[in-house]
């Protein structure tokens, strides 16, 4: 079964590179599972440094990832990253 | 008898524009305390003049130096000086005749950021003062999301010095609507900070150019090196949806200096040199809205 990791938890918005590497720290030590879903609901907006040093690290480590009920700026910065990082489409 | 030595700096009615780095205000350890700057004269206050300001109070304080601001004469502006939160963290006896600030949940004001929540907090509020001061203009207020949190974001790690990083917003509607916001600090600057991968690009204006490209970056991970090309598409992108509207991006580190304005449809890059280099980096980002 996949983790669901609730974003919103942790805040509506992130902008920095050092909270991305945070969260993906934390999420790191919590995966036990196989596959990891990261639920973006009610966020209002991350940057693109943050989404690439948390979503994109974790897409490039191989993580079975998928991202779920980001907003249109939020998914913006979050496929951009995703992309770049691991080169590969992620599910959603 | 012993007399007392001092400084008085005398700022004239053009001292508060937009220019990151000026002479009048030197980071010298040698100036004798106590320092006054007399802001008497002052007509005018840009964020980027604020942030000045602020970063040489707050410089000598950390040099052990007393410092006194006299408040501008012209009431409107030593309020709006006081409103922009110039005084906020200051000893008392600094800016003692300024006003009270007036309460205000649409003024950023001034902000100095010494770490990652720091710069959290002001991404986040700076887009709710642009919703504010302008209306929720659909797609602005992420635009800026994204702007503020990567040059805090370098700011904080790339330009890392004692101080820390400086932001400042305002809103001006003459001669034209602008929301203006700078981030600024006393680290490397953007060039040598560039230098540690890339030696080879030693002209300064033509590294913070390359900063604007896709994967320049002066870390070791080839991957980064992103976030002005971002800042700068989402800006082209929401430039084109809301037709009446620009984004001016003006960054000046040691001696070069790169412009990029966003009106119409159209992208225009303008590069000079200056003689007279400057310490840190100073980006103003501007938003012109209709």
């Amino acid at each position: 079964m996949a983790l669901r990791y609730i974003l919103s938890e942790f805040g509506t918005s992130f902008a920095t590179r050092g909270r991305g590497r945070e969260l993906r720290e934390d999420l790191e030590a919590k995966v036990s599972a196989d596959a990891v879903v990261i639920d973006f609901a009610g966020v209002t907006n991350v940057s693109y440094s943050f989404a690439d040093e948390f979503v994109g690290k974790l897409a490039a480590d191989g993580v079975d990832l998928t991202v779920d009920n980001m907003s249109a700026p939020v998914e913006r910065s979050v496929r951009r990253a995703m992309t770049r990082r691991a080169g590969a489409p992620v599910g959603c | 008898m012993m007399s007392r030595v001092s400084t008085t700096i005398t700022l004239t009615a053009s001292s508060g524009g937009g220019d990151g780095y000026r002479r009048d205000l030197p980071l010298e350890p040698e100036l004798t305390s106590p320092i006054t700057v007399d802001a008497g004269a002052l007509t005018g206050c840009h964020p980027m003049f604020l942030v000045r300001l602020r970063l040489f109070v707050d410089w000598h304080l950390a040099e052990g130096h007393e410092v006194v601001v006299a408040p501008p004469a012209d009431p409107a502006v030593a309020q709006h000086l006081a409103d922009m939160r110039f005084a906020v963290g200051l000893p008392e006896a600094v800016a003692a005749g300024l006003p009270d600030a007036r309460a205000d949940a649409s003024v950023l004001g001034i902000h100095r950021l010494v770490g990652d929540a720091d710069a959290e907090a002001v991404a986040a509020l700076a887009v709710d003062v642009l919703h504010r001061q302008v209306g929720p203009i659909a797609g602005w207020g992420d635009a800026l999301h994204m702007a503020v949190s990567e040059l805090c974001d370098n700011a904080l790690h790339h330009g890392k010095n004692r101080l820390g990083a400086y932001i400042a917003a305002d809103r001006v509607t003459e001669p034209r609507r602008e929301f203006r916001l700078v981030v600024a600090d006393l680290g490397i600057g953007i060039p040598e900070h560039i230098r540690a991968r890339h030696p080879e690009w030693q002209d300064d204006t033509a590294a913070i150019s390359r900063v604007l490209m896709r994967g320049v970056t002066g870390t070791d991970d080839p991957r980064r090196g992103n976030g002005f090309a971002e800042t700068i598409d989402y800006a082209v992108e929401q430039q084109l949806v809301q037709a009446r509207s620009g984004v001016e991006l003006d960054i000046r580190a040691a001696g070069g200096r790169v412009g990029v304005m966003l009106a119409g449809g159209v992208t225009t890059i303008d590069e000079t040199r200056t003689t007279t280099p400057r310490r840190g980096t100073w980006i103003s980002y501007t938003v012109v809205t209709a």
